[in-house]
């Protein structure tokens, strides 16, 4: 019997963000918002709005390590540039991490040098209209919500706020998140140096 | 307040700036007019606009200007302006079109700016001339490209294009000849920066090689912790090995490292990569790939020749940034004395590997992008300029780092004995000097320009 082939860590090598992950990041995030797919079991909804509720306490406490557990190990943090979403491999994106760069992004922010979040934002999210699609995979659903962020820094509070999909995967009893697109309605606008996770 | 010639040159002394200069709106506007309406500024690059009718929407300091093809192909910049009442004509910030409307009264314009119709025209004094070139969008009087990069300048006489680069348009040169075809485009979408600070200190900070090691200390941490030995797509180790890179010793910054600088404000960070330390160019396939490309084009000496030219950033005073290794490039758009928008863009090489263009555009995403990892202190230390500068507390600035050591550089300009030294912020400010205190000869066209024949 062979050995089983030894598993890439995800933390130290972006092996899975190959062209395969590009196209299907296309593709699961392009015609998704279908009304015939839409989830309407009241139990279901709840359930992946309380799993965003969640997202939105934790990033809100800062416990970035509780935060990636919600994540499957080989995921993708994506900020589109544009309203409409182009090809991340040829569109520059606000923020496109796969486990790798979203690590760093937390080490970053943990050394206390980071010196736009230091000290940290003070955050509050507002997470609502949480709709849930089904998909042509039976473990998978997409979610939809909107968000309206508060951030306080500095000397001031501004706003940040758009709407989120969720890739999402059966996880034993409960889901993991495979990829999240955060949308801010001025993406490919002036924002004021966006440290923060959204 | 009125600012005097006097009083202007007693700002900029040797070694030292006075912080009026950062915070003064007089002096603000002031630099509108002598500076942004009289240099050549950078207004775009000719593959923004490949074909007739097509046109990008931008600005020469503050002013509204559109650059478009007209009908017959050529490259035109002009006020985005309406002769009737002075509306803005064009609200898109780029598109295809036939012809220019105003949504005011519905002026119509053809595209290099002239008039084309007018409702209700009997209504004007009989003397109204719709082709008289004053009722036109008109024209910025100078227009030049350099192999594709767009320059106007508002007034009417003034050195070239060409004299005013000197010899730093051979960073436009090494921009375009990293392209295996020759050409380059701009591709991939623009990020869009603002902060809260005078639009002099982004050109002072890229070519600063004292700031990284404190200013991206996080970034250093965090690349450092990562190995380079990592199977990824490709795209990832070039932004690792970049902010790593700024963590480098001073020993590396003050050995290896150059700072030149030319006439007019214009200057470079050199030899800070090369490209077997970042693009491990040796083992690399795509970058393998794209040397056979280059060679089977060029041939193996210039291949080698393009290679061994490593610029990091490259500045032409007033506006222009870019780093033509990676093919990234940045505008610099004053807003007010304390606030200033950068717009940065990516380019395409020409008959390179389309993995290049991916590398070039994860590359942005993670060292100069919005939300990326390194531009975030950089936006954060321009804000905390922009306050620390407010105070009366120290009215002087300190710039003197290698004042004693500079050298005369071959091509007509001055660099550091080593990157360190703050040569390039001297530089730029003798071309402020220069640009604040000139003899107002020539009064900057504020949209009266010359109508070109058809
Ligand atoms: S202002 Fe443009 S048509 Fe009247
Ligand atoms: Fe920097």
């Amino acid at each position: 019997m062979n050995a089983p082939a030894q598993k890439p860590d995800p933390s130290r090598t972006s092996h899975y963000v190959n062209d395969a992950l590009y196209r299907a990041l296309i593709e699961n995030f392009s015609d998704w918002q279908d009304d015939a797919r839409a989830v309407t079991d009241l139990a279901v909804r709840d359930e992946f709005r309380r799993l965003l509720e969640r997202e939105a306490r934790l990033l809100d406490q800062l416990r970035y390590d509780d935060w990636l557990a919600m994540y499957t190990p080989e995921c993708v943090y994506w900020v589109p540039s544009t309203p409409q979403a182009g090809d991340p491999r040829r569109e520059i994106s606000v923020m496109f991490d796969d486990r790798r760069r979203l690590e760093d992004r937390i080490y970053r922010m943990r050394t206390g040098f980071a010196w736009s979040q230091a000290p940290a934002s003070r955050t509050v999210r507002l997470i609502t209209n949480v709709e849930a699609f089904a998909t042509a995979r039976d473990d998978t659903r997409m979610l939809r919500s909107n968000f309206l962020v508060s951030e306080f820094w500095g000397d001031e509070t501004r706003v940040l706020t758009g709407w989120a999909g969720h890739r999402v995967t059966r996880d034993g009893a409960g889901w993991k998140i495979e990829a999240k697109q955060v949308n801010l309605i001025d993406c490919d606008q002036s924002i004021r140096n966006p440290s923060i996770i959204l | 307040m009125h600012v005097m010639s006097e009083d202007l040159s007693n700002l900029v002394q040797p070694g030292r700036v006075h912080r009026q200069i950062y915070t003064d709106p007089a002096i603000f506007d002031l630099e509108l007019e002598r500076i942004f309406g009289v240099a050549w500024i950078y207004v775009g690059h000719e593959s923004q606009v490949k074909s007739p009718g097509d046109y990008f929407r931008t600005f020469i300091g503050k002013k509204p200007v559109v650059l478009v093809r007209d009908a017959a192909g050529d490259i035109r910049v002009i006020h985005n302006q309406c002769a009737h009442r002075g509306s803005l004509v064009v609200a898109n910030d780029n598109g295809n079109t036939d012809e220019f409307m105003c949504c005011y009264h519905g002026w119509t314009y053809h595209l290099d700016g002239r008039l084309k119709a007018v409702p209700l025209q009997h209504g004007y004094p009989e003397n109204f001339d719709p082709s008289n070139p004053k009722t036109a969008m008109t024209q910025v009087p100078r227009v030049r490209s350099y192999r594709g990069f767009v320059f106007a300048s508002a007034a009417a006489d003034g050195p070239s294009l060409e004299e005013f680069l000197g010899h730093m348009a051979t960073s436009l040169d090494d921009m375009i000849d990293r392209a295996p075809d020759g050409e380059i485009e701009i591709a991939g979408g623009v990020f869009k920066h603002a902060y809260d600070g005078n639009w002099k200190l982004y050109l002072e900070n890229l070519c600063d090689a004292a700031h990284p090691i404190f200013t991206h200390r996080s970034s250093i941490d965090a690349a450092q912790q990562q190995s380079d030995a990592v199977h990824s797509d490709g795209t990832g180790e070039i932004a690792i090995r970049q902010m790593r890179q700024n963590g480098a010793p001073y020993s590396f910054w003050e050995s290896q490292v150059g700072i030149w600088t030319y006439p007019n404000g214009h200057s470079y960070l050199g030899d800070y990569h090369d490209d077997a330390k970042l693009v491990a160019a040796l083992k690399d396939p795509v970058f393998r790939d794209y040397i056979a490309a280059m060679e089977k084009k060029k041939g193996k000496a210039e291949t080698r020749r393009v290679m061994e030219v490593r610029r990091w950033n490259s500045n032409v005073y007033p506006n222009l940034s870019f780093m033509s290794q990676f093919q990234q490039l940045r505008v610099v758009h004053p807003v007010a004395v304390d606030r200033t928008v950068v717009h940065t863009y990516n380019f395409r090489l020409k008959g390179a590997p389309e993995q290049m263009f991916r590398n070039t555009i994860s590359f942005a995403n993670t060292v100069n992008g919005t939300g990326s990892l390194v531009l975030t202190d950089d936006l954060e230390i321009y804000n905390r300029i922009g306050m620390g500068l407010s105070s009366a507390g120290a009215e002087w600035i300190e710039i003197g780092r290698g004042y004693r050591s500079d050298l005369p550089d071959a091509h007509g300009g001055r660099r550091g004995v080593n990157s360190t030294s703050e040569v390039y912020i001297r530089n730029m400010l003798d071309a402020w000097l220069g640009y604040m205190t000139a003899p107002t000869l020539s009064s900057p066209a504020s949209g009266g320009g010359k109508y070109p024949a058809a």
